[in-house]
């Protein structure tokens, strides 16, 4: 009730406001720190993922956003309505306007997929008419026009998250929080329901907030990225700074599980075994045209190259990647085009 | 055979007028047997479903989350359930008679088997509802559903198939409570095993007696399997 009866501010720019939000699950005399002082903004119509490694924290930090887990310290907003410190029967009205789709889809086997979709519709008060229309226009959206009276065990996994979406949406919320929601799908199926996502995003300008630990789900979709380790978010940006230019530890990992990064020290004694040039990696980003004007002369200075490791990725429309290279030449002509590539590009010596 | 041959006495028990005793006798008692487990199934059914409901909401994480409601209710339920139903139905006695004003018969008896199948049920209730994906409740509530909309349009639901099975299951426990209840003075087929049965060495009556009573449970297994995989659509 008191959500209702806050005043609502002025449609501001950021859908969820997080400040400062810790959250300590208490067990016993031990406390587990899930979010541990967490502050990120998601604005107004982006796509905002937030990846970590399972026990990071980021599915507490989601069920924060929908009161389903209370904030221990600090305060959280949702469309300028304070969810912390909330009573349980005045969050109810909040997370009508929040809708959120799980991993294991979490359908009522009970209902049929029209059964499902309509539950929120109930929940909310709709009367009989117009459920039965509005559910039909989600079938549609999400394409199961023709399962309405399916049960949800007579669907693949893509057509269950595909049911999830359509009841989360039914509401018209305009947050949409997915929880690891392509984690239990195959890479086929994970495409089309990040397309649906996206679709989601862009024709019905809903702000979707996606928790993950897949790398290709942020690079698909996602506007911003929030990396959390250990309940803290360790880097935030836009998704093509964050990975193009990753500063953390996790953060490379994660990269590097779509690009190829740098040698390590392992793959460097190994192609030092193969590869008797003087071996260097050189990092790529978008529009950098310098690189390939210097490669282009290695020849006029008696100098040859071999690629011999890399990878290339393109996020947000620009690229980004690595290349080790090695490089033939006698030693003066070698060290000057490795001068010549460090004012243009990153360039490290493949060391073993 | 030597034993009848040692007891003349046996011998002549073992006859029965069927004509007589099937209208006058079994059906009668089928009838009466009918009624004392239906008229217990609702009343305990019920009660069960709440009890066995407050006990499952009322665990740690649950949505009614309450420690101490739910050690009550945990005490309450192993004090009464591991007493014999035999020695229950004795030690229920006065409070049969301030309740129902007699300790013999029909009604008497049902208050016996309400008492003992109310306790039984709601732990069938709980344990069926423990296997409800909690995901599924974790939606309800990110769909902002209230909580007795979760139990009443969620969890029973959810959990119908094998709540269907455990009821039928005791239902079959209620009707040999029914039978037993014949001992200290209910009636039903129970009574007339043991009456005219057991007592007077006419092993003829309690066969027919034990065979109606599979019958019995034989068709409400049927009927509670069909209805279930009904539910459960495989």
């Amino acid at each position: 009730m008191s959500v209702a009866s806050t005043p609502a501010p002025q449609a501001s720019e950021d859908m969820v406001v997080i400040e400062n939000v810790s959250k300590v699950f208490k067990s016993g005399k031990e406390n587990l720190t899930a979010v541990d002082n967490v502050s990120l903004t998601v604005r107004r119509g982006e796509i905002f993922a937030i990846i970590g490694y399972s026990g990071a924290g980021k599915s507490t930090l989601v069920r924060l956003i929908n009161g389903l887990e209370s904030v221990s310290e600090g305060t959280l907003t949702v469309a300028g309505h304070r969810i912390s410190g909330q009573k349980e029967s005045a969050l109810r009205e909040a997370r009508q306007n929040i809708g959120m789709i799980f991993q294991q889809f979490n359908l009522m086997n009970s209902r049929t997929i029209a059964g499902n979709i309509e539950f929120p519709l109930k929940v909310a008060g709709w009367d009989k008419a117009k459920r039965r229309a509005r559910v039909q226009e989600m079938l549609e959206f999400v394409g199961l026009g023709d399962r309405a009276k399916y049960y949800p065990d007579q669907l693949s996994g893509g057509q269950k998250q595909r049911v999830g979406i359509a009841r989360a949406l039914a509401t018209s919320p305009s947050l949409l929080l997915a929880d690891e929601s392509t984690s239990a799908l195959d890479p086929e199926t994970t495409q089309e329901v990040l397309g649906l996502l996206k679709k989601v995003n862009d024709e019905l300008g809903i702000t979707v907030v996606v928790i993950t630990h897949e790398m290709d789900v942020v690079s698909s979709i996602a506007d911003r990225v929030a990396v959390m380790e250990k309940g803290k978010v360790v880097e935030m940006g836009n998704v093509y700074d964050v990975f193009s230019n990753p500063q953390t530890d996790v953060a490379r990992r994660f990269v590097s599980t779509t690009v190829k990064q740098a040698p390590n020290a392992f793959e460097a004694a190994e192609l030092k075994r193969r590869h008797r040039g003087y071996l260097v990696n050189i990092e790529i980003t978008e529009g950098n045209t310098g690189i390939g004007k210097v490669l282009s002369y290695l020849g006029n200075r008696g100098v040859h190259f071999n690629i011999v490791q890399g990878g290339l990725e393109t996020l947000q429309g620009k690229s980004y990647g690595n290349l080790t290279l090695e490089l033939l030449g006698d030693i003066t002509s070698l060290d000057a085009v490795v001068a010549e590539l460090a004012t243009v590009t990153t360039v490290k010596e493949v060391r073993s | 055979m030597s034993l009848n041959v040692a007891s003349g006495k046996l011998v002549a028990a073992n006859t029965v007028d069927w004509n007589e005793f099937i209208p006058d006798k079994l059906v009668p008692a089928i009838f009466d047997t009918v009624y004392m487990v239906s008229v217990t199934m609702v009343i305990a059914g019920l009660l069960g479903l709440v009890i066995g409901a407050l006990l499952y909401t009322t665990r740690q994480g649950n949505i009614l989350q309450n420690r101490p409601v739910n050690i009550f209710l945990n005490l309450l339920v192993n004090f009464v359930r591991p007493i014999p139903f035999i020695i229950l139905l004795a030690a229920l006695g006065p409070l049969t008679s301030m309740v129902v004003g007699t300790r013999l018969g029909v009604n008497a008896a049902i208050f016996a088997m309400c008492f003992a199948a109310t306790f039984a049920i709601a732990r069938i209730v709980e344990q069926n509802m423990v296997s409800i994906d909690p995901g599924v409740i974790e939606a309800a509530r990110a769909m902002g559903a209230s909580k007795l909309r979760i139990l009443f349009t969620v969890m029973i639901p959810e959990a119908l198939g094998p709540l269907i099975l455990g009821y039928t299951f005791l239902i079959i426990g209620v009707v040999d409570m029914s039978a037993m209840a014949g001992y200290v003075g209910g009636g039903g087929l129970g009574k007339v095993a043991l009456v005219d049965g057991y007592q007077r060495f006419n092993d003829l009556i309690t066969w027919a007696v034990v065979l109606v009573i599979i019958v019995m449970v034989q068709l409400i297994q049927l009927i509670g399997n069909v209805l279930a995989r009904k539910v459960l659509r495989r």
